[in-house]
C-alpha cells in the first residue's frame, strides 16, 4: 500500500485551528485507501484517528521527517517545510505535495501588521519568499484552497521554469500539477452540549440575538466595521448581540496582533462591552464550538479590499456553513462570491457599516429570508463534504510520478541561510522581535 | 488591424484628452481618426529610436513588453514603463506546444518567451491585463519574480498600481449595416436561414469541431440553421496557418455538411465589413477545450458579438464565459458537449422570448465595456507617482541567457530551411 506522510504545521488536538483540523481531515481521509502517517507538533498528543499513525516531533523536525520519509513514498505538508528538510527530500527523490494554500498575500498582510522596523520585515519577507521558492521549485505537486490561488500558484511556477512543455503536453489543464483541495465541513452536523452563549453570559438574554465572530482577530480582518453596525443597531434596539469567540489564537506562541486590541478599545469607547459586544479571550476547543455555533442567530466576518482578501480562504465561514448559520459577510474573497451565489447570506461592500447593519437587520426580522438561507446551507452541504473534497487529493497521491523539478533550484536554501542569519543578526539586537518571530518559523 | 491595434488606437484616443500622446506604429499612419495624437514612425533600429525617444517622455506604454535590451535599457533611466500583457504565458505555452507536435522549434521558442517574460516582469514599471484571472496570473508571477516588496505592500494594499485590469472595449457607436452580405447573398444561405457566426480564426487551442458536429446534427432535422467561420486568415501575413483550420474543413466535409449548413470563409474581413456581417448573425459562436490556455483567455471575438447585441453561445471555463453566464448574454456549455450544444442553438432560436431576453442583457452590459471605461484604468495608472525599477544584475543576466536561445533557435531554422 502506498504510504503516506502528513506533516501540518499547526496543533492537531483538541485545540485546533483551520491549519490544524485541515490536516485531521486529511489524515482521516486519506487512510481509507493508503497507509497514513500524521506527525505533529503539539505535546502532549491528544488526539486519536483510526487507522493513522500519530507520531509526535517538537517544532523544528528535520531529522524526524527525514527518517520519516524513507518509510514514505509521498510527503504532504502544509506550506512546504524547512528548507534543509525540502532539499533532502529533493534530492532524496521522495514525492512531495505541498499545500500552499496561505498565499503570499497573507504572508504580506502578515508581515506588514508587525509594525517592525522596515530593514527587519522586509529581510523576514524576503526570507519567506525565498523559502516559498524552493517549496515551489522542489515540489512535484501543490495543492491550494480555491481558483484563484491556483491561478496565483501557476503564475509563480511559470516564472520558476516549471511549466514545461512537455509537462503541458501530458497534462493540457496542469490539474496534476496543481490541485485545489478547499476546506470542508465535517460529516457529522454539529450538536450542543447546552446553552452557552443566551442566558448564560452575563449581558446576553435567553430571548437575545446573537452575531458571532467565530475566529481569530488577524490584522487584515476588520471586525471594526462590524463593531460600529452594532452601535448603530443598538441606538434602535437592545436584543442584537455581538460575540467574538476564541480572540486568541491556541498556538500561543504566536500573533498576538494589534487588531484584537483595537477591536477591544473601540467597543470600550462605544461603551458597547459586556453589554451588546462581547469578546471571548480564550480559545475554544474543538469539539466545543458546536454549541457556540448552533446557538448563534448569524455568523459574521469582515476584512478590507486588499491583496489579501483576494486570494483569501476565510475557514470560519464554512463553521458558519455547517452549524447552518446565515452569513453576513464583506465582498472580496471567494466565499463572499459563493455566500452571494448560493444565497447563504448577505455580502456588503468593505467598511460599509451601515450596509452591514442593515443586512444583519434584514435577516434577523425577515423571516422567509432566514429560512430560505437555512434550506440552501442545507443544500450545500453534500459538495463541501471534507470526503468529496479530499478525493482530488487522493487521486494525486495515486498518481505516481512527475517529473523531476529543475534541481539547479537547490541553491537557494544558500540564499535563505544568508537571510536567516541577517535577520539573527537584528534579533540579537532586538530580542523582542525574536520572540514574535519565532512563533511562527517552522 | 486586428485586436492588438485596435486596442491601441483606442488607448491613444482615450488618453490623448489627459496627456500628451503619442503613438508608435511600424505602419503608414494613413486614415488613422486619432486628432490630439502624435503619430511617430517606428524605425528599423527600433532599439536606438526608442532609446532617444525615451528622454522625451515620462511614461512609455507598450504591447508585451519591448525588446530585451530595451527594456534593461529603459529600466535603467527615468522614463516609467507599463507593460501590457494581455497574452499570458498559457497562450504561447499552447501555441508552441501545437507547433513542436508539427515538428517545429517549439520546445526552444518557448523557453526564450519564458525567459524574455522574466524580463518584461523585472523591468517593467506597472502592468495591465485583461482579465482578473490573468491578474492572479501576473500577481503571482510578479511575486515569483521578486517584485512585491513589503514596502509595496504598506503603501498600496490592493496592488492596484502594479497590476490594472485594462479590458478589451467595444467601440462607443452602435454597429451600423451599410449592405447585405449573408442571407440571400451568400450560396447555400437563404433569407429565412438562421445564422451562426464564428467570427475570427480557428487558433489550435480552439475547439470548432464541437459547433461543426451540433449544426451537423441540426441538419438532420431541419435545414435552416447555418454556421459561418468568417475571416480565417491574419492580416499579418507573417501569422501562421493553424491545423485545426484544417480539421475544421475536414470535419465538416466527411460529415457532408460543407458547403450546405457550415461554411468557412477564408481571407481576412476589413475592420468596417465586419458589421455588416454581425448585424446579420443570430447567434455568436466560441468553443474551446479544458485546458491552460483557456483558464487565463480573454477573446475578444466575443466583445465583437456583444457590440453587434448577439447573444452568444460558447464554453465555460473562461473569464468570458463566466460573464456570459453570470449575465445570461447566451449560455456556457460543457466542454465538447455536443448534445448541449444541440439543445442550446435550438432553444436560443426558436424561444423569441428567452432570445429577446438575451439581447436585452446584451445591450445592458455594453455600456460596462465602453473603451472611455475600460482604459480608465490605464489613465489612472500613468498618472500615479511612481520611481523606476532600476536596472537590476539579475535583468542583465537574463538578456545574456535569451540572447543565447535566440541565437539556437535562429540557428535550427536556419539548418531547417537548409534541409528543406
Amino acid at each position: 500500500m502506498t504510504s503516506v506522510l502528513l506533516v501540518p504545521n499547526d496543533f492537531v488536538g483538541s485545540r485546533m485551528a483551520g491549519p490544524g483540523i485541515r490536516y485531521h481531515q486529511f489524515a482521516s481521509a486519506l487512510a481509507r485507501r493508503f497507509d497514513v502517517t500524521l506527525l505533529i507538533r503539539n505535546d502532549p498528543v491528544d488526539v486519536q484517528l483510526p487507522a493513522v499513525r500519530i507520531v509526535q516531533a517538537p517544532g523544528s523536525s528535520y531529522a524526524r521527517v527525514k527518517e520519516l520519509s524513507r518509510e514514505s513514498d509521498v510527503v504532504i505538508a502544509q506550506g512546504g517545510l524547512g528548507v534543509r528538510t525540502m532539499r533532502y527530500l529533493a534530492r532524496a527523490g521522495v514525492r512531495t505535495i505541498y499545500d500552499m494554500y496561505v498565499p503570499f498575500s497573507e504572508t504580506l498582510a502578515y508581515e506588514a501588521a508587525q509594525g517592525r522596523a522596515a530593514s527587519y520585515g522586509t529581510l523576514s519577507s524576503r526570507a519567506q519568499l525565498v523559502r516559498q521558492e524552493l517549496a515551489l521549485a522542489t515540489g512535484d505537486a501543490f495543492l491550494c484552497a480555491n481558483d484563484r490561488q491556483r491561478r496565483l500558484l501557476l503564475g509563480a511556477l511559470s516564472v520558476l521554469g516549471r511549466l514545461g512543455m512537455n509537462r503541458y503536453r501530458q497534462d493540457p489543464t496542469l490539474r496534476n500539477l496543481v490541485t485545489v483541495v478547499p476546506y470542508g465541513l465535517p460529516a457529522i452536523p454539529g450538536t450542543s452540549a447546552g446553552a452557552v452563549l443566551k442566558g448564560v453570559v452575563p449581558g446576553i438574554r435567553t430571548e437575545d440575538r446573537v452575531l458571532l465572530w467565530g475566529g481569530g482577530l488577524w490584522d487584515w480582518l476588520d471586525p471594526l466595521t462590524v463593531i460600529r453596525a452594532i452601535e448603530r443597531i443598538a441606538s434602535v434596539r437592545d436584543d442584537v448581540k455581538l460575540y467574538f469567540l476564541g480572540v486568541r489564537h491556541p498556538n500561543a506562541a504566536a500573533r498576538a496582533m494589534g487588531m484584537n486590541r483595537r477591536a477591544v478599545e473601540l467597543a470600550e469607547r462605544l461603551g458597547l462591552t459586556g453589554k451588546y459586544v462581547f469578546f471571548n479571550l480564550g480559545w475554544i476547543p474543538y469539539d466545543e464550538r458546536a454549541s457556540y455555533l448552533l446557538e448563534a442567530d448569524l455568523g459574521v466576518s469582515a476584512h478590507f479590499d486588499s491583496i489579501e482578501t483576494r486570494f483569501a480562504h476565510r475557514t470560519r465561514l464554512l463553521d458558519y456553513f455547517w452549524a447552518g448559520l446565515p452569513t453576513v459577510t464583506s465582498r472580496g474573497d471567494v466565499l463572499a462570491e459563493l455566500v452571494e451565489r448560493e444565497h447563504l447570506g448577505r455580502t456588503v461592500a468593505p467598511e460599509d457599516a451601515e450596509g452591514f447593519a442593515a443586512a444583519v437587520l434584514t435577516l434577523l426580522d425577515d423571516e422567509t429570508e432566514y429560512r430560505a438561507i437555512r434550506a440552501n446551507l442545507e443544500a450545500i452541504r453534500p459538495r463541501l463534504a471534507w470526503n468529496s473534497l479530499v478525493e482530488p487529493l487522493a487521486e494525486l497521491v495515486d498518481g505516481g510520478t512527475s517529473p523531476p523539478p529543475p534541481k539547479n533550484m537547490l541553491k537557494l536554501p544558500a540564499a535563505y541561510a544568508a537571510l536567516r542569519l541577517r535577520i539573527a543578526l537584528q534579533d540579537r539586537r532586538r530580542p523582542s522581535e525574536r520572540d514574535r518571530e519565532s512563533g511562527r518559523s517552522l | 488591424m486586428a485586436g492588438p491595434g485596435i486596442r491601441y488606437c483606442h488607448f491613444a484616443r482615450e488618453l490623448a484628452p489627459r496627456f500628451a500622446v503619442s503613438l508608435l506604429i511600424p505602419n503608414d499612419p494613413a486614415g488613422l481618426p486619432l486628432p490630439g495624437v502624435d503619430i511617430i514612425r517606428a524605425r528599423s533600429d527600433r532599439h536606438r529610436q526608442l532609446s532617444e525617444l525615451s528622454s522625451r517622455f515620462d511614461v512609455v506604454v507598450a504591447q508585451g513588453g519591448l525588446d530585451v535590451r530595451t527594456m534593461t535599457l529603459l529600466a535603467g533611466r527615468t522614463v516609467r514603463t507599463i507593460y501590457d500583457l494581455y497574452v499570458p504565458f498559457s497562450e504561447v505555452l499552447t501555441f508552441q506546444a501545437e507547433r513542436q507536435r508539427a515538428g517545429g522549434s517549439g520546445q526552444l521558442v518557448y523557453r526564450a518567451h519564458a525567459q524574455r517574460q522574466r524580463i518584461v516582469l523585472a523591468t517593467g514599471s506597472a502592468f495591465t491585463c485583461a482579465n482578473e484571472r490573468q491578474r492572479d496570473l501576473l500577481l503571482g508571477a510578479l511575486n515569483a519574480a521578486r517584485r512585491i516588496r513589503l514596502e509595496d505592500y504598506d503603501g498600496d494594499r490592493t496592488l492596484s498600481g502594479l497590476v490594472a485590469v485594462v479590458p478589451f472595449g467595444l467601440p462607443a457607436e452602435a454597429p451600423r449595416a451599410t449592405r447585405r452580405v449573408l442571407k440571400g447573398v451568400l450560396p447555400g444561405i437563404a433569407e429565412t436561414d438562421k445564422v451562426l457566426l464564428w467570427g475570427g480564426n480557428i487558433w489550435d487551442w480552439l475547439d470548432p469541431l464541437t459547433p461543426i458536429r451540433a449544426v451537423a446534427k441540426i441538419a438532420a432535422m431541419r435545414d435552416d440553421v447555418k454556421l459561418l467561420f468568417l475571416g480565417l486568415g491574419h492580416p499579418n501575413p507573417a501569422a501562421e496557418k493553424m491545423e485545426m483550420t484544417g480539421r475544421a474543413v475536414s470535419l465538416a466535409e466527411r460529415l457532408g455538411v460543407s458547403g450546405t449548413h457550415v461554411f468557412f470563409n477564408f481571407g481576412w474581413i476589413p475592420y468596417e465589413e465586419r458589421a455588416n456581417y454581425l448585424l446579420e448573425a443570430d447567434l455568436g459562436v466560441s468553443a474551446h477545450f479544458d485546458n491552460l490556455e483557456t483558464l487565463y483567455a480573454h477573446r475578444t471575438r466575443l466583445l465583437d458579438y456583444f457590440w453587434a447585441g448577439l447573444p452568444t453561445l460558447t464554453t465555460r471555463g473562461d473569464a468570458l464565459g463566466d460573464l456570459v453566464a453570470r449575465e445570461q448574454l447566451g449560455r456556457a456549455l460543457e466542454y465538447e458537449d455536443v448534445d448541449g450544444w444541440v439543445e442550446a442553438i435550438l432553444s436560443l432560436l426558436d424561444e423569441g422570448g428567452l432570445y429577446r431576453r438575451l439581447r436585452a442583457n446584451v445591450q445592458r452590459v455594453r455600456a460596462r465595456f465602453a473603451w472611455p471605461v475600460v482604459v480608465e484604468p490605464l489613465a489612472e495608472l500613468v498618472d500615479r507617482p511612481g520611481r523606476p525599477v532600476g536596472c537590476t544584475a539579475g535583468a542583465v543576466a537574463r538578456t545574456a541567457e535569451y540572447a543565447l536561445l535566440r541565437a539556437r533557435i535562429s540557428l535550427g531554422d536556419k539548418r531547417a530551411s537548409r534541409r528543406a
